[in-house]
């Protein structure tokens, strides 16, 4: 029996620990962290793009040639040479075929996933200029200022909800972000988006005044 | 095994939340554009509210008003706006409205009209009574204000003053005088043939606190503005001055010279107890309240010059910090809101005094003001406001400016007007 108490105990501790400590990691004590995805990102993502594919295609040619050798000289040790040019050249054009396949359907989803960061960064963009059209920065405040805001955006655009997720200690500047905000209320360009795009990345974005 | 679940759990969270994140870096510094539609009504009344209203925002220098002769009172039905028109204008906003009057009242319907929007954002009704047009006029610029730059506005806010006049027989006269807060309609508080110094509003804006010389010391008092009573705070037999009200309005910091310099003491209206907070041989004055009410600052020589200090009311024996550095005199500092920062006069290199301000954060002061004698700042309560009192010729009068860049003096009247005090929010 206390053994068991003992084991009830220990195992009633264990999960307090872990409970606090997957809380804690959750953010469930400090709320005021927001995670920091820069939009340079995409960027370079979409650069790697560029690279990767012509990388691929070098690879997709050396990786032919290295399966144009070997069949090769396994068919020179058969007597018929037109039979051993006919089987070689299918094996080629097989093995090319299947090595294609693959890539492409690699480099697909690579343009699938490059167009959707050009995308991400398209409207990132097309949301940063509309705010920064709305926004009236204070002037005679201190150097240095960072506000951050959290958006809930509808998907017709309309801004449904803001949070001020960090406050850069100046009443008038944060007034002035918050303001912003209210002032653009509904991002029209958000009905051309595709719906997957909108409900991956724009349902709630982060925006952070800094000015330089 | 055990340990890559502990590391995918502890990196889960990080996965869930990489929400998109925007920088915003550029941001337009002109002020809003926006076009008043002169408010219709009866002639003489809506040219003088348009005239309060137009002033009230201007001072606020956050506003580009359309010059109200190109536009014409007319009619505006929402949906017969033309906002492409607007837009083509540069206008961001577009306000009408129209004055009602009754025997017994006047009220003022006004709408705001956001032309990058395209729609309504505001529509308000003020109701006001017949003697008080330009308080009914207040209410409405603090509307706008409100809707459009998104704080409070302190139109309809009040300041005290000291006005000093000079009758015939080389006597003067001093007054306690209280003024909306573009320097109309003045009221006289108190009238002295004794000086009247350093006015002082309670939090509520209903009581003054000031310092008269009647019985020959320095006396501290408090007046009920509505009824007019008035009491003498302390009945020591010593100078007392600079009295300073704590946010909660329940405690009057002091300066007391009882200990042969000046020191300075908070005093408990409740039951009159005196706590010295200052023990030093040099001279401590000037004190003022946090907003929070957690701290105050106050104006020291123990440096040798006259410089600002900052005391933490929460610790036991705390030492006072000292807050500025630049020069051989700063002096009559207060906070701002929030306690980001300190307005106070300062005494620049080649001897003329100027209104300073220095954020905690920064270790440099930006002077504001550009006159020769600027003193005693006072700063409104949305904090976007300071209002001083400067020396033009042999002349003093009042003067503002808001920290977005607008500066206005208050019409001058016979005599000196100084030691401004703005109200607090008084709805």
């Amino acid at each position: 029996m206390t053994a068991n108490l003992r084991y009830l105990n220990a195992s009633f501790f264990s999960f307090c620990f872990h409970a606090i400590i997957f809380l804690y990691l959750y953010g469930t004590f400090d709320s005021n962290t927001p995670q920091t995805l820069l939009i340079s990102k995409p960027l370079m993502v979409e650069l790697k793009f560029e690279l990767n594919s012509q990388a691929a295609n070098k690879e997709i040619q050396t990786a032919a040639k290295l399966d144009e050798i070997p069949p090769l000289k396994s068919i020179d040790l058969i007597t018929n040479p037109s039979e051993s040019i006919k089987l070689s050249t299918s094996i080629i054009k097989e093995s090319l075929i299947y090595s294609n396949l693959s890539d492409l359907l690699e480099q697909e989803k690579n343009v699938e996933l490059s167009v959707q960061d050009e995308q991400i960064f398209f409207y990132s963009q097309k949301i940063i200029q509309t705010i920064e059209d709305a926004w009236m920065k204070p002037r005679n405040i201190p150097e240095g200022l960072v506000a951050n805001l959290r958006l809930n955006i509808q998907p017709t655009g309309r801004i449904s909800r803001v949070d001020l997720l960090k406050s850069s200690g100046n009443i008038r500047f944060d007034n002035s972000a918050l303001q912003a905000v209210r002032r653009v209320e509904t991002l029209y360009f958000f009905n051309e988006m595709p719906a997957g795009l909108y409900s991956k990345e724009f349902k709630r974005i982060a925006v952070s005044f800094k000015p330089l | 095994m055990k340990k890559i679940a502990i590391f995918t759990l502890m990196f889960l969270p990080f996965v869930c939340f990489g929400e998109l994140f925007l920088e915003i870096t550029k941001g337009s510094e002109v002020p809003f554009k926006v076009a008043i539609i002169p408010f219709e009504g009866s002639s003489s009344l809506s040219k003088k509210l348009n005239k309060v209203i137009r002033n009230d925002l201007n001072r606020t220098g956050e506003f580009d008003l359309l010059d109200a002769s190109l536009l014409l009172p007319l009619i505006v039905v929402e949906d017969e706006i033309n906002y492409r028109d607007w837009n083509l204008l540069g206008m961001d906003y577009l306000v009408a409205g129209n004055i009602v009057k009754t025997n017994s009242s006047i009220d003022v319907n006004y709408e705001i009209y956001d032309i990058r929007k395209k729609k309504k954002i505001r529509s308000s009704k003020v109701f006001g009574l017949p003697n008080q047009l330009r308080q009914l006029a207040h209410y409405t610029s603090d509307g706008m204000y409100e809707s459009i730059a998104g704080i409070k506005g302190i139109a309809s806010t009040k300041l005290l003053y000291v006005h000093d006049v000079k009758s015939n027989n080389l006597n003067t006269r001093y007054r306690l005088m209280l003024a909306d807060s573009d320097g109309a309609n003045e009221q006289t508080l108190l009238s002295s043939s004794e000086p009247i110094i350093s006015p002082s509003w309670s939090p509520d804006g209903k009581k003054v606190a000031y310092v008269s010389f009647e019985t020959g010391l320095a006396k501290v008092y408090i007046q009920n503005i509505a009824t007019g009573e008035r009491n003498s705070v302390l009945s020591k037999n010593t100078q007392i001055s600079s009295p300073s009200w704590s946010p909660d309005g329940k405690y009057l910091s002091l300066t007391l010279y009882q200990d042969g310099n000046a020191e300075i003491y908070i005093l408990r209206l409740r039951d009159k107890t005196l706590t010295r907070m200052t023990k030093q041989f040099a001279i401590d004055t000037e004190s003022s309240w946090s907003p929070k009410g957690n701290k105050i600052l106050f104006t020291s020589g123990r440096s040798g010059s006259p410089q600002i200090y900052e005391l933490d009311l929460r610790r036991l024996n705390a030492k006072a910090k000292r807050l500025s550095f630049e020069g051989t005199y700063n002096a009559k500092a207060s906070y701002l809101p929030n306690e980001e920062g300190i307005i106070f006069v300062h005494r620049s290199v080649n001897g003329l005094f100027h209104i300073a301000l220095k954020y905690k954060k920064e270790n440099f002061i930006r002077i504001l003001t550009e006159a020769k004698m600027d003193e005693s700042p006072s700063v409104a309560p949305n904090g976007n406001m300071v209002i001083y009192g400067i020396t033009e010729g042999d002349q003093s009068m009042l003067a503002g400016f808001s920290l977005s860049g607008a500066s206005f003096k208050l019409p001058a009247s016979e005599g000196e007007v100084r030691e401004p005090a703005w109200s607090n929010f008084l709805r």
